[in-house]
């Protein structure tokens, strides 16, 4: 089983750190063309097992149809849009910490990288998040 | 290819389903492959046999267990029905003294014979089943030749919105919904269905890849009758 330690090493030891505070990490991609994203593993403890979300906000509530959100998620390849409760639009993916494959968070976060900012270019050619 | 079965196997499968996993078996049009369903059939039936002849507390009971399971996940593949045909061995080889001489030989023997006559002895199949779930597909992506197949459970929430507004509420309630799944996702097909969806590799380590269809299905069973209650409220 990982700890959330292991996931900081592991992360830390992958990704230049832009920042952290307690049970979050934020790194930035970068996502080619002279774009960057902006990705975060978030600590979740959450029911009963303990799990990291891996997170990438591209807009907020508002700035895309709900209905067309919801749409897309049938076609993302990893994870889905969510809203969070600050209203910001993620695109995300949960991972349980019991079964993680530590190696497994590397395709899964530069996905959710790459794919978050491919929504944010979706909606506006500025490179906010 | 892909044609509708007749009537008593495609109660056998759709029963085997329905008796472990609870779901409802469906692939295109709701027509299942008939040959898959046959292989999945005969050691479904094999099992079923085994579970009714021993105690449930012999180990053999969970082997028999979960090929039932299994078989009624409908993994149609030869490879599937070597795997479960072994399984059923297995639980065979624990069954020990439960198991008259005749009555195991009956089982080694029982695979090319009994499902060849459809309906024959399947009666007893109708013994304490519960209603069977309707909601749950299973599908199943091949991939690209570098990727393992990826099977797909997908909980069908039909169609909770019946104007433009409560869609609305239904998709923001839904996409507030998503921060606190741990598993899977919630997305809108084209024709209007909200479904919830899981994922599962089926990665080489088939030893364990029934348990693990099993905890999935349970997953997503659990998971949609509850958005079923929650999301129709928010659109109404």
């Amino acid at each position: 089983m990982a700890t959330w330690d292991d996931v900081r090493s592991y992360v830390r030891s992958r990704w230049p750190i832009t920042g952290e505070t307690e049970g979050f990490i934020a790194i930035e991609f970068s996502t080619g063309d002279g774009r960057t994203q902006m990705t975060g593993v978030r600590l979740l403890h959450e029911g009963s097992e303990p799990r990291i979300r891996l997170e990438s906000q591209f807009a907020w509530e508002g700035d895309l149809d709900a209905v067309a959100a919801l749409k897309l998620n049938g076609v993302l390849p990893l994870g889905a849009i969510a809203i969070d409760e600050d209203e910001r639009l993620l695109y995300a993916y949960s991972m349980m910490l019991g079964t993680l494959d530590l190696d497994s968070i590397d395709i899964a976060l530069r996905t959710i990288a790459v794919y978050g900012d491919k929504l944010e270019q979706q909606l506006s050619p500025a490179d906010q998040y | 290819m892909l044609e509708a079965l007749a009537p008593t196997q495609r109660e056998l499968v759709l029963d085997f389903f329905a008796t472990d996993a609870e779901a409802e078996v469906r692939t295109e049009g709701g027509l299942l492959d008939r040959e898959g369903a046959e292989l999945v059939a005969r050691a479904g039936v094999l099992a079923t046999e085994v579970w009714q002849t021993v105690s449930h507390d012999n180990p053999a009971a969970l082997y028999a267990n979960t090929v039932i399971g299994w078989a009624g996940l409908k993994l149609l593949t030869p490879d599937y029905w070597r795997f479960g045909r072994g399984l059923v061995q297995c639980a065979i080889a624990e069954a020990g003294d439960f198991l008259r001489d005749e009555q195991r030989l009956a089982l080694e023997i029982a695979p090319l014979a009994r499902f060849e006559t459809a309906g024959d002895g399947l009666g007893d199949f109708d013994l304490a089943r519960p209603s069977p779930i309707r909601h749950l597909i299973l599908s199943r992506d091949e991939g690209d030749e570098e990727d393992w197949p990826l099977l797909r459970l997908t909980y069908d929430l039909e169609r909770p919105a019946t104007d433009e507004p409560s869609a609305i509420a239904l998709a923001t309630r839904a996409l507030e919904e998503m921060p606190s799944l741990a598993y899977g996702k919630l997305f809108l097909a084209a024709d209007g269905r909200l479904l919830y969806q899981l994922e599962l590799l089926e990665d080489p380590s088939r030893e364990l890849l029934p348990d693990a269809l099993r905890k999935v299905s349970w997953v997503a069973i659990r998971e949609g009758r509850r958005f079923a209650e929650q999301l129709h409220g928010a659109a109404s």
